[in-house]
């Protein structure tokens, strides 16, 4: 497989790899830079997810019809139920390529803490595919109707839900790593664990809509970020060990 | 069972123990039992299927064995220190170099992983040594098998210090030239106080190994 | 690290560990499992009998509630195997004994009927009393959910060749599922208030006339000793296929 290398790229590198430069080389930052790094370099890994969320919401209008009052009614459920497969979409193959190139051993062998490495990797996730998703979160919002407050709430929530369903969705694909059928039996995995934050977010927009406050969804969602965030990465890093053996 | 002069752990890099395992419901080997000291190098041979690849992960902390177990400086593989972590090097069939990624970038990435960044200047040392010199910034996908093989070599060649090196098959794709090279390096290792274990269908020229059989268990001197 | 199995003539630490051994584990579940087996016909079908035949007409519900005889002891033991798979799971994954993690494997094909029966009898009972086959109240739908945890897990452990892979990846999975439970029943309800759903609580039974409370006690024992019986009949057959042929 070669690469087409971009001009600026090519010419432009002549960046030493020192301990004083700017490039991270190890830990959780380390790996993200090369997650991003990797991703700038073959476009799809953030186009998809994006393109395929857009795709999915413009189904909903064309199968319910485009009265505006019931658009508006179900755009809440509809953003964060594309938002929700989009993510999964991208996520079942989140450790298959380490996996593949033995990366991944090398991580599990080296002296830098898997959870770190993993929070790295959930990281760069996150910026590849839930961070546009937020980004194109108002434009749906408009799309669908909402007023300006509920768009406020609808990003937010977007903000506090999309970290979590990256979380998940590593674990869920660590769990699965190398197996057959395996993005079929990550969505199975995460769905019952995603629920809770799908309720939540979807939940305070639905309270936007209605004028009332959306804080104490927004709160339920963040405590649920919180949580999420110390348990899902020791436990991927544990099933990603369990996985290579 | 090899059988070993009694050696106290003190001396021993590596002291593998009653070693079995099992893959596929099907037991390769059991009652392993080796010890690696600085300056040695041993040279794993078998048959295809006979375990060596399965032995080399358990032997890195890759996978646990069935029965027994593997001290790197008297501590369990399982739970070395970070600093015990940084002396031990794995080289599995694939190269760990992400395709994407520039031959540089993706070095700096596993000397990162294993503690220590490294200057640019040692990178381009390495890969010269290697053949490599003008590939530095060349995107790992352009290079061909052998040339990947041999970049993921010169990643071995950025410690400071003498390590523990397992590596599984790491002959592979080079041509007569790095086939050379390798086996001066490896000498070269050993001479400097690191310790070698490898497996490889392609017997080593100069460089003095003991070699250990895994088909039959038994083991051999060392070669003269 | 050594194999789990304990050899017959080792002495054992506790009383209950002495079972980690697959035979002695073989000896007590051929044993137990026949009588569970029985405890679960016998009383199941006393248990039917008072239900259908002995109890009386309800005043309110008439005589739709009879199916509660059913629903309410799977639901309870659908909750109660999810927590036995994730207690043994765990026991197997930390004490390293294999014999704990088959339990947890056997538990969960009668969990997963379980969760099904509670949903399709919540449905029968739906029907009737709300007029409609199914509504998305906090129970039924945490039901389901349960459902989807308990597919995800046996898919899981299916689709991993290796034994050892098998039980540490199911679980660390049941265990991240048990911790969620209480969060998704939890926000399950919440979503119910906030949506106005359907207020009719399951548990607004009426006052129980002693024939009820027999049957429904009946009931309960027979799903209980079906669970153990099938699980330990399903443990057995694990055992066999993965220890002695090899």
């Amino acid at each position: 497989m070669t690469a087409r290398v971009p001009a600026s790229l090519a010419e432009g590198r002549a960046a030493p790899v020192a301990p004083a430069r700017a490039t991270p080389s190890g830990g959780h930052l380390g790996v993200m830079a090369r997650d991003l790094r990797v991703a700038g370099r073959q476009r799809t890994a953030w186009l998809l997810p994006l393109a395929f969320f857009v795709a999915a919401l413009s189904l909903f209008p064309l199968g319910l019809g485009a009265d505006p009052t019931l658009l508006r009614r179900v755009a809440p459920g509809v953003v964060w139920v594309c938002a929700l497969l989009s993510m999964m979409l991208s996520v079942n193959q989140m450790f298959s390529a380490d996996l593949a190139d033995g990366s991944l051993e090398q991580m599990l062998i080296g002296r830098r803490s898997m959870v770190g490495l993993v929070a790295g990797r959930i990281l760069a996730q996150w910026l590849l595919s839930g961070g546009p998703l937020v980004l194109v979160a108002p434009l749906a919002g408009l799309a669908f109707g909402l007023s300006g407050d509920a768009v406020g709430v609808l990003v937010a929530s977007l903000l506090l839900g999309t970290p979590v369903m990256t979380m998940l969705g590593a674990l869920g694909a660590a769990l699965a790593l190398g197996l057959r059928n395996g993005a079929a039996l990550v969505f199975l995995l995460v769905l019952p664990l995603a629920m809770p934050a799908l309720v939540f977010g979807s939940g305070a927009v639905v309270a936007a809509t209605n004028g009332e406050p959306a804080g104490a969804a927004l709160s339920l969602l963040g405590a649920l970020l919180i949580l999420t965030a110390l348990v899902a990465p020791p436990a991927t890093a544990a099933a990603l060990r369990i996985s290579v053996e | 069972m090899i059988s070993e002069p009694a050696r106290t752990d003190a001396t021993a890099l590596l002291q593998a123990t009653r070693l079995a395992c099992r893959r596929g419901g099907r037991r390769l080997f059991s009652g392993f039992e080796l010890t690696l000291e600085p300056g040695s190098a041993v040279w794993l041979r078998g048959p295809n299927g006979s375990g060596k690849t399965s032995l080399l992960r358990v032997l890195a902390g890759l996978a646990r064995p069935d029965d027994g177990e593997v001290r790197y400086d008297g501590a369990p593989v399982h739970a070395l220190s970070p600093v015990q972590r940084g002396r031990l090097r794995y080289l599995g069939h694939t190269n760990a170099l992400k395709s994407e990624l520039r031959v540089v970038e993706a070095l700096a990435f596993l000397s990162g992983l294993a503690g220590e960044p490294v200057p640019r200047a040692r990178v381009q040392a390495a890969l010269s040594r290697w053949g490599l010199a003008g590939k530095i910034d060349a995107l790992v996908g352009s290079l061909s098998q052998g040339q990947r093989r041999k970049a993921a070599l010169a990643r071995l060649m950025l410690d400071d210090e003498a390590c523990t090196w397992l590596l599984d098959e790491p002959q592979e794709a080079l041509d007569a030239e790095g086939l050379a090279l390798f086996d001066d390096w490896l000498t070269e290792h050993a001479a400097r106080g690191g310790a070698v274990l490898l497996t490889s269908h392609i017997p080593l020229r100069s460089a003095p190994v003991r070699v250990v059989d895994l088909a039959s268990l038994t083991g051999t001197g060392p070669r003269p | 690290m050594t194999d789990a199995s304990l050899p017959s003539t080792a002495e054992p630490r506790a009383r209950w560990t002495r079972f980690a051994s697959p035979v002695r584990f073989e000896a007590l579940a051929s044993r137990l499992a026949p009588w569970c087996w029985a405890v679960a016909v016998l009383a199941g079908l006393a248990g039917l009998y008072v239900g259908f035949i002995v109890a009386p007409t309800d005043a309110t519900q008439g005589e739709a509630y009879r199916i509660l005889f059913i629903h309410v002891p799977a639901a309870w033991l659908s909750m109660i195997c999810y927590l036995a798979i994730a207690f043994w799971a765990v026991i197997g994954w930390v004490l390293k004994a294999r014999m704990a993690s088959r339990l947890a494997r056997a538990l969960a094909p009668s969990g997963a009927l379980y969760t099904a029966m509670a949903l399709w009898t919540g449905a029968l009972w739906g029907q009737p009393t709300w007029g409609t086959w199914w509504v998305w109240d906090a129970r039924l739908t945490s039901e389901l959910i349960l459902l989807l945890l308990y597919l995800g897990y046996i898919a899981l452990v299916e689709s991993i060749d290796d034994d050892r892979r098998a039980a540490q990846a199911g679980a660390l999975l049941a265990l991240v599922g048990a911790l969620n439970v209480p969060i998704i029943y939890f926000s399950v309800r919440w979503w119910n208030t906030l949506h106005q759903g359907a207020s009719i609580s399951m548990t607004a039974a009426p006052t129980m006339a002693q024939t009820m409370l027999l049957a429904l006690g009946l009931m309960t024992v027979a799903f209980w000793a079906h669970a153990i019986a099938a699980t330990l009949t399903r443990a057995r057959a694990l055992s066999f296929e993965q220890e002695w042929t090899e």
